[in-house]
């Protein structure tokens, strides 16, 4: 509890914690925290699984079934953090494939680019 | 110290929203209305069952390879981005499949959102009914390959607390429009 006599610098702590709690609830934090979010919230999952294998309860009625984020080599469009948020922005392609989502801004793309990114897993058998 | 405190009375100040212009019951369309159909649960579904909250209603089909995601993530994105807590307003995804959507099967995709929508299914002839009441129309695409299309009405219907259809918007309306009517909505007394 704050005393009447605290001083300057304890209220200007206290108040930028509460400034920082305020942010956080707005969107701040890790990009790929935001992002596992934001894929979670969005339905991501229909198509791509909850966990980005590809397995999504819609998948298997897809004429171009979604990949596993896992394998790199399987990305069509690049599998840098840029080039899967610009597939999320922009869409992937034909009928069937992935859908533009242009009702993200940049930055949630980029954030759930990010998220896709760490469940990345190095091809087996090494780098080609 | 006066510099810092600007700095977080700005940072604080900028979480509180403006209020939302207000939705004119004069421009209402004046179609929709109640309607009965079967969850994922395979309950009896009323659209009177959820009267005192705002709904979003969709008419789509899970495996929809475009437009439904896309609605779907501007639906969740507008209620976010209009301050509500999912639970204060009920989203209504009404498939307009019901040959391959049956409950099972929107069970596993309403599970597939961190807030699940409520999934409706019915006869073909309940969802005639209710694409009817609400001037959607919907047809199947013939295929050679057992993933067929639906095309069908890509609207985003609003519902008022009181079961009113309000207003309809594109698929592709601004998300920060839709988050407008929906706040509208809420400020709006049951």
């Amino acid at each position: 509890m704050l005393r009447r006599d605290s001083s300057p610098l304890l209220v200007v702590v206290s108040m930028l914690s509460m400034a920082g709690t305020a942010l956080v609830a707005g969107g701040c934090g890790k990009a790929e925290d935001r992002g596992r979010q934001l894929y979670a919230e969005r339905g991501c999952a229909v198509c791509h699984g909850a966990g980005g294998r590809g397995d999504g309860p819609s998948a298997g009625r897809l004429d171009i079934p979604p990949r596993d984020f896992a394998n790199v080599r399987a990305y069509r469009h690049g599998s840098s953090q840029h080039d899967i948020a610009a597939s999320i922005r922009e869409g992937s392609g034909p009928r069937g494939a992935m859908p533009p989502f242009r009702d993200l801004t940049d930055e949630q793309a980029s954030d759930i680019a990010a998220w896709i990114v760490s469940l990345q897993r190095p091809p087996a058998g090494g780098p080609p | 110290m006066r510099i810092v405190l600007t700095f977080v009375l700005a940072l604080l100040s900028a979480c509180q929203r403006a209020p939302a212009p207000a939705m004119s019951e004069a421009d209402r369309p004046g179609f929709g209305g109640d309607f009965t159909l079967t969850t994922q649960d395979n309950q009896p579904f009323h659209l009177a069952d959820v009267r005192g909250r705002p709904v979003v209603l969709f008419f789509g089909y899970t495996s929809c390879p475009d437009m439904c995601p896309m609605t779907m993530s501007r639906i969740t994105g507008a209620i976010s981005r209009a301050g509500a807590k999912p639970s204060d307003v009920v989203t209504l995804f009404v498939s307009v499949d019901p040959k391959r959507d049956t409950p099972a099967v929107l069970k596993q995709y309403v599970a597939s959102f961190k807030t699940p929508p409520i999934a409706l299914t019915g006869t073909d002839e309940e969802i005639r009914r209710v694409a009817a009441e609400y001037h959607a129309s919907y047809e199947l695409v013939p295929s050679a390959t057992p993933n067929y299309l639906v095309n069908h009405t890509t609207a985003i219907f609003l519902i008022d607390r009181r079961g009113r259809l309000r207003q309809y918007f594109a698929f592709d309306e601004k998300p920060e429009s839709l988050a407008d009517a929906l706040r509208s909505l809420l400020d709006e007394k049951g």
